[in-house]
């Protein structure tokens, strides 16, 4: 059956199916996001530092300046492929650019992070010497009872 | 339908794509729903912070211009390919980065390691 389809047909099917597959994955994406079920409330937010500290973490610098790029560089290089019928090349300025950008936006990453934790053992140091205080003064009241009773 | 058509097809659909996300990113910036919160602000003091200021400009700048340059270049037939950058250009943004990183690294707090 399939010996009268030409290896063209089948290639230009293949190619078909599964461009149809990539797009529909981005339209599912564009369809998340516009109805809610993909949040994007946080996309460029720092992670949150202590719990309950803060209800809305902060926004981060670095991390728009990489979406900012992201954005253009991707954009001009599918417009430029259009308009050149072929890919375009990227030349090593486009690559620093985006090298800078995104190893601002890692080292900044790695600071929040670092900060949470710091923050994170400093809370933790606080309750564990706000329950070894409640504990000592529960001994003395035991101990002021037990000389009361005595 | 012939490949070219189809890559045709492929490459619209793309680029109405990516608009369409760049459009709802911009959307969410403009209406709130994406935070901002405290973008300008140092991450301790909570005070307006002049290097994220200057990041912002140079981001925002560089990107435009970035930008308006490729749009308004004359595409190569022979050897198709995106701008370059100028090495001032970087090293203005390699700057602006390394001011607010160095910024950021000194108002964090440290731990006991």
């Amino acid at each position: 059956m399939f010996e009268s389809v030409a290896p063209y047909t089948i290639s230009l099917i293949v190619a078909s199916v599964v461009s149809a597959i990539i797009l529909l994955f981005g339209l599912t994406v564009i369809w998340q996001i516009w109805y809610g079920k993909l949040d994007l409330a946080y996309l460029i937010s720092e992670p949150q530092l202590t719990a309950g500290k803060e209800d809305v973490p902060k926004a981060s610098l670095s991390r728009f300046q990489f979406l900012i790029f992201t954005f253009v560089i991707a954009g001009l290089y599918l417009v430029l492929s259009i308009e050149a019928g072929t890919m375009v090349e990227v030349p090593n300025g486009a690559l620093v650019l985006l090298g800078i950008s995104g190893g601002s936006y890692l080292v900044s990453k790695v600071e929040s992070t670092r900060a949470a934790d710091v923050q994170g053992e400093a809370q933790e140091a606080k309750e564990a010497k706000e329950a070894k205080d409640e504990k000592a003064q529960q001994a003395r009241r035991r101990a002021s009872r037990k000389r009361a009773q005595g | 339908m012939s490949p070219e058509r189809l890559a045709a097809i492929v490459q619209l659909v793309l680029c109405a794509w990516l608009a369409l996300l760049a459009a709802n990113v911009l959307y969410g910036l403009l209406s709130g729903r994406i935070n901002t919160d405290r973008i300008l602000s140092h991450d301790e003091t909570r005070d307006g912070s002049a290097d994220r200021v200057v990041l912002l400009l140079t981001t925002l700048g560089f990107a435009l211009y970035y930008l308006i340059t490729a749009l308004r270049l004359p595409l190569d037939p022979k050897d198709p390919s995106l701008p370059d950058i100028s090495a001032d250009m970087l090293v203005a943004l390699l700057g602006a980065n390394g001011v607010y990183l160095s910024n950021k690294y000194m108002q964090t707090p440290k731990g006991r390691s």
